[in-house]
């Protein structure tokens, strides 16, 4: 009778507690009035982060503080795991990247002095966090020693390096994983019945197809290169997409003028057609995303509240990382502030 | 100045010669200086050009860095550009400009080129600006190779026009006026030779005669 | 002394006014302590306002008990060994009246438990509100309390005669 609620009572309770940390405008903009990267860092003193120097440790520092966290408290592993296997799949974009090209040095499609050693790896692309070990990874990737790795994660290696062998192309990779990890995280949404986050997986998707067309068509990519970079789950179809691929950028917004999207994708071509960048699009969305997960805060019991947390956090550091990264390097407050998103508290 | 040659009429010759030798020298480098320096200014102007051109597209393409680096995290960036999508040949040979060597860079690609294939990432985890930065250091790339080629050859040329002029200078104010300084010395000192020799002469024949008086 | 049907129902009455409320008290009691153990662990300085929460739901038991109390005074259950022995009417009657805060009782505890447990997310995150929140945990006890009233009703209307 109480099982739902009593498995999420502690979890949900504490994430409160949690969320009144999560920072708020008013500090950000002390942030950003501050003269310096120091400065910024100082208005951070009172709050979860254990400030350093280096401003990118200490932001993933954070990132794995929050998942251990998460981790500890949710009620049910699979739900912080989940969410930690979209950085196992990155890493294994960066391994078998670095194994492909120590391997094409050996045929001669790179020069073999460039191509960097297969031991090693680039230590700066891989995330040290992840529900699988980073030896695993590079175990399953190198030798194809798989025995440890979870299923998913096989079959994404398998599936990656099968497409690769067909197209010899880097981004081959990155589009395999990145939709494997998409039909992963979905089904696990369903399968764990979260309709909360199948849902915003589902616009997720949509709105990074979204983007992903129109960057298609800037980059001057054909109809296949954009059908292999469609992330599943969304509810906007590809067949849509691809009626309207050989019109200009502008005809995506009368195609799905009738969405949840209209909005958003008018305003982001208005700025595209204005100075050519898609950045402000990226922002609206991530502003509609978040939005949207705000309604995981009115969640009494349940999984909801957690995963805003998560996602809320992912958020604040990305923030973080916008106005450390433009105060170390000398923007103004304008141009810094025009690329923050929003806050969830 | 201090001439130190025995002043004989071989001696004369020999200097003259040298002397119409040092001139169409000094007329020649003369030409080939003003012609490096036609050579050179050309390419100092396309040198400022393509380092105007290039410092701007690379201001740009940092910026857009700049901002995906602002918005993706560290991991996400170098995951990106880990893999390169060109292969690019690059040969470095040498043309001769008024017996300067300058360098001539060549480069091809690998493979079949194509416009849309320079972004060696997927699309879904990276942020736009990154299409940007990649873009403009695309299209910066084949300028920069030519900024390389023209700044070396400036340098060279610069060089080889100092060396030049050092030697004209040497010809026009050291060599050809003490060339000259010798011979009028040589002819001079024949000059008072034949004059002393006259007078003598004539003491002789006066002593003479005397003596026959 | 034989027992009678009627006595053993009367008991029965007694037993679900005691336990039912009893039961769902201690699921709500149980539901709010469990979501303040998980602000008291971020912020041990919220205790005294989440036991206030915490309370809210334990009132059914306490209702269900008098009841009880009630109901075993008028089956003098309290003459060691010598209860009323009831006709089977009259402790069908008992069970009747027990019915009302046995059933509401255990059922409001529960929701009563959920609404403060869910206000226990009020009091972590804006403390100066606590107030509204135990204002909505207290609408629930609304319903405990009407049903109290008629239980209490209900044992002052029984008429016990006894077997002869």
């Amino acid at each position: 009778m109480v099982e739902f609620e009593s498995k999420y009572a502690y979890s949900v309770a504490r994430t409160r507690v949690l969320e009144t940390r999560l920072l708020d405008w008013g500090r950000l903009e002390r942030m950003l009035d501050a003269a310096d990267v120091e400065e910024a860092l100082k208005v951070l003193q009172e709050s979860d982060y254990s400030v350093g120097f280096d401003y990118e440790a200490m932001l993933s520092n954070e990132l794995k503080r929050v998942y251990a966290l998460l981790s500890e408290m949710a009620p049910d592993p699979r739900l912080v795991r989940m969410f930690l296997v979209r950085y196992d799949f990155h890493n294994l974009k960066v391994l078998l990247k670095a194994r492909l090209l120590w391997e094409g040095a050996g045929r001669g499609g790179v020069d073999a002095g460039q191509a960097p050693r297969s031991d090693r790896v680039p230590k700066r692309a891989l995330f040290d966090i992840g529900s699988v070990k980073l030896e695993t990874l590079a175990r399953a990737v190198n030798e194809g020693e798989v025995r440890d790795l979870p299923e998913p994660h096989r079959a994404a290696l398998q599936r990656a390096l099968a497409a690769y062998e067909e197209t010899r192309d880097p981004v081959t990779i990155d589009n395999v994983l990145d939709r494997e990890a998409y039909s992963f995280m979905c089904a696990e949404a369903a399968g764990q019945g979260i309709d909360f986050l199948v849902d915003y997986l589902a616009r997720q998707a949509d709105l990074i197809n979204i983007a992903t067309f129109i960057r298609s068509k800037q980059m001057g990519k054909d109809r296949s290169s954009f059908t292999e970079a469609f992330l599943p789950c969304g509810r906007l179809e590809l067949s849509k997409f691809l009626d309207v691929y050989d019109r200009p950028p502008e005809a995506i917004a009368d195609e799905f003028a009738g969405s949840d999207y209209a909005p958003i994708i008018e305003d982001g071509l208005k700025h595209l057609a204005a100075d050519g960048s898609l950045s402000y699009f990226e922002k609206a969305r991530d502003i509609y995303l978040l939005n949207y997960l705000k309604k995981a805060k009115y969640v009494a019991f349940g999984p909801e509240p957690l995963i805003g947390y998560l996602l809320a956090k992912e958020n604040e550091i990305r923030m973080l990382r916008i106005i450390l990264v433009g105060k170390a390097n000398g923007l103004t407050r304008e141009t810094i502030k025009e690329r923050l998103r929003d806050v969830y508290v | 100045m201090e001439v130190r040659v025995s002043p004989t009429r071989m001696q004369l010759l020999r200097t003259r010669k040298r002397l119409a030798v040092a001139v169409r020298g000094h007329k020649l480098l003369k030409d080939k200086r003003d012609e490096l320096m036609k050579k050179f200014l050309a390419l100092v102007r396309r040198n400022k050009e393509l380092r105007e051109e290039v410092e701007e597209k690379l201001g740009k393409a940092f910026k857009s860095f700049l901002m995906a680096r602002a918005v993706m995290p560290p991991e996400v960036i170098e995951e990106a550009i880990m893999y390169p999508k060109r292969v690019l040949e690059f040969d470095a040979t040498s043309v001769n400009i008024l017996s300067v060597k300058v360098p001539k860079f060549s480069w091809a690609e690998k493979g079949e080129a194509q416009e849309s294939e320079i972004y060696p990432y997927g699309p879904a985890a990276t942020a736009s600006e990154l299409d940007f930065a990649i873009g403009s250091l695309a299209e910066v790339l084949p300028k920069m190779i030519e900024l390389a080629e023209v700044e070396k050859s400036v340098e060279l040329l610069s060089a080889e026009i100092e060396k030049t002029r050092r030697r004209v200078n040497a010809l026009e104010y050291v060599l050809i006026p003490q060339l000259e300084e010798t011979a009028r010395y040589i002819t001079m000192k024949l000059d008072e030779m034949e004059r002393g020799n006259l007078t003598r002469l004539m003491k002789v024949k006066e002593i003479v005669r005397e003596r026959g008086a | 002394m034989e027992l009678t049907v009627g006595t053993i129902l009367g008991f029965l009455g007694i037993a679900l006014a005691v336990a039912l409320p009893g039961v769902g008290s201690a699921i709500g009691v149980g539901l709010v302590g469990t979501a303040g153990s998980g602000v008291v662990t971020e912020d041990p300085d919220k205790f005294g306002q989440i036991l206030l929460l915490q309370v809210i739901p334990g009132t059914q038991g306490i209702y269900g008990l008098l009841s009880g109390l009630l109901l075993m005074g008028k089956l003098n259950v309290f003459s060691f060994g010598k209860p009323v022995l009831l006709t089977i009417p009259e402790g069908a009657l008992v069970v009747m009246a027990a019915l009302p805060i046995a059933i509401v009782g255990w059922f409001s505890a529960i929701h009563q438990g959920k609404v403060a447990a869910a206000g226990v997310g009020v009091a972590a995150k804006r403390p100066e509100e606590l107030g509204k929140a135990v204002t909505f945990a207290a609408m629930v006890e609304t319903y405990a309390v009407l049903a109290f009233l008629a239980t209490l009703l209900l044992i002052f209307g029984i008429p016990i005669k006894g077997v002869a």
